[in-house]
């Protein structure tokens, strides 16, 4: 035995383990993405890239067997869809106008919300079950960084970049256990944390932490962001309450939260590179 | 570097490349209990189970360095550790302890699945304390991602009867 962790594979194991060693220490010394991690994304991107296009080709391939009948039935939904989302934006507008006219009269700023948004293609997914995370095809060269929401095309809150090279950045996604982001109760209007949670994350779920003693919420009640802090832009939905439970004290309660967004869908995301809210 | 041993390196990367498209284009899309079996682990302890211990600890620190690349985790270099480490134990229980390879290869790709969890159920444990949440995943990737062993274990022991041919 002692021939054996003398000889052979000990040393090359402490070998390595001092590299990581060193790079952790390098990796902890300051937020922003370090030159070796950069370097090694930047190699990994042609894979990343070639390997995502493999996987689109069977993934183009296995729609070719989606069934007629299931598309005729999801257009039928959809039309559907149209006919109510178009009765609402006709609601809608009268409501802009007399908020408008209101506003005028109470002399306020226009509300409004201005994203710089940057489209980017999802080139690689965590196989990892203990995180969710994707990576996108760009990076600080189109101005994305660290701590910047991404969104899916309909304005759903995907997840936040936590990791930026050159040409690709990574995006950890709302479902993530080390993802916190302030929410608000929409209905209501109170302030809570939508965080991950491993138990939940397999199943595409979130919970809404820190909710008042008082809080009353129900089920389908919306959840945006709170934008408190100024990191983050405040409105963009994260998803709708699910069931409130309580956790194993019995003491606290929070919300479970299925976010408005199909994370395994997804193939093409906007990072909000730049944001300005007047509310 | 020998012949044989290029050929050794080129043959167990093809073996890792053909695991790692099986797990991007087929296995991460299978969710069972809304977890995925994940072989890479698998992979690195299976191949461990062959050569002689320098090249099962060299190319399972080579998988997890191209790994962490390819998907950077918790840690900087931490598939590379853990990859290492389970190949240097299995190839240890595979020379000493387990005499045949296909046990050695099961129990191999446990404790390679084993350290992969435990590496990430620490970090969230000391992180978020979710203890029974971490134990959860652990057995439930465990158990679907190391029935993989069984194909990995008969490509690679043909990939290593047809080097010791050459």
């Amino acid at each position: 035995m002692k021939r054996f962790f003398t000889k052979n594979g000990i040393w090359m194991l402490s070998a390595i383990a001092i590299v990581a060693v060193v790079l952790v220490i390098m990796a902890a010394w300051g937020d922003e993405t370090s030159f070796v991690r950069n370097a090694a994304g930047v190699i990994a991107s042609p894979f990343r890239s070639a390997a995502q296009t493999v996987s689109g080709w069977v993934e183009s391939a296995a729609d070719h067997f989606q069934s007629i009948e299931t598309l005729q039935q999801e257009n039928e939904d959809l039309r559907q869809q149209v006919a109510d989302l178009q009765e609402q934006v006709r609601q809608g507008q009268a409501d802009s106008r007399e908020n408008a006219n209101l506003r005028h009269l109470l002399q306020l700023r226009q509300r409004h919300s201005d994203f710089a948004l940057e489209s980017a293609w999802i080139v690689s997914r965590s196989a990892s079950n203990w995180e969710s995370s994707f990576t996108l095809g760009k990076g600080t060269n189109f101005d994305i960084a660290i701590g910047d929401c991404v969104v899916d095309p309909y304005g759903y809150l995907v997840g936040v970049v936590t990791d930026a090279g050159a040409n690709w950045s990574t995006v950890t996604t709302i479902l993530d256990p080390e993802s916190a982001i302030g929410a608000t109760v929409f209905r209501v209007q109170s302030t809570a944390v939508a965080q991950g949670q491993l138990s939940l994350m397999a199943r595409g779920q979130l919970t809404l932490t820190y909710l008042a003693d008082d809080e009353s919420l129900i089920h389908g009640d919306l959840a945006v962001t709170s934008g408190l802090g100024g990191y983050y832009p405040a409105g963009l939905p994260i998803g709708t309450v699910e069931d409130v439970r309580t956790d194993d004290s019995g003491l606290i309660r929070y919300g479970v939260l299925t976010p408005k967004t199909d994370m395994a869908a997804l193939t093409e995301v906007f990072v909000i590179t730049d944001f300005a809210i007047v509310e | 570097m020998g012949r044989k041993k290029l050929l050794t390196w080129v043959l167990y990367s093809l073996c890792a490349l053909a695991a790692a498209a099986v797990q991007t284009l087929v296995l991460s899309r299978l969710r069972v209990w809304g977890v995925h079996p994940f072989i890479l682990p698998v992979t690195a302890a299976v191949i461990a189970v062959f050569p002689e211990r320098r090249t099962a600890v060299a190319f399972a620190a080579f998988l997890g360095f191209v790994c962490d690349l390819v998907m950077p985790d918790i840690m900087p270099c931490f598939y590379l550790l853990t990859f290492a480490l389970s190949a240097l134990i299995t190839n240890l229980l595979a020379q000493r302890v387990i005499s045949t390879p296909f046990l050695c290869a099961l129990a191999g790709a446990g404790i390679a699945l084993v350290l992969n969890g435990l590496g990430h159920g620490a970090v969230l444990l000391l992180l978020y304390g979710s203890a029974r949440g971490a134990l959860l995943l652990l057995a439930q990737e465990t158990v679907l991602s190391i029935l993989g062993t069984v194909p990995l274990f008969f490509l690679l022991r043909w990939v290593n009867r047809y080097l010791s041919t050459v």
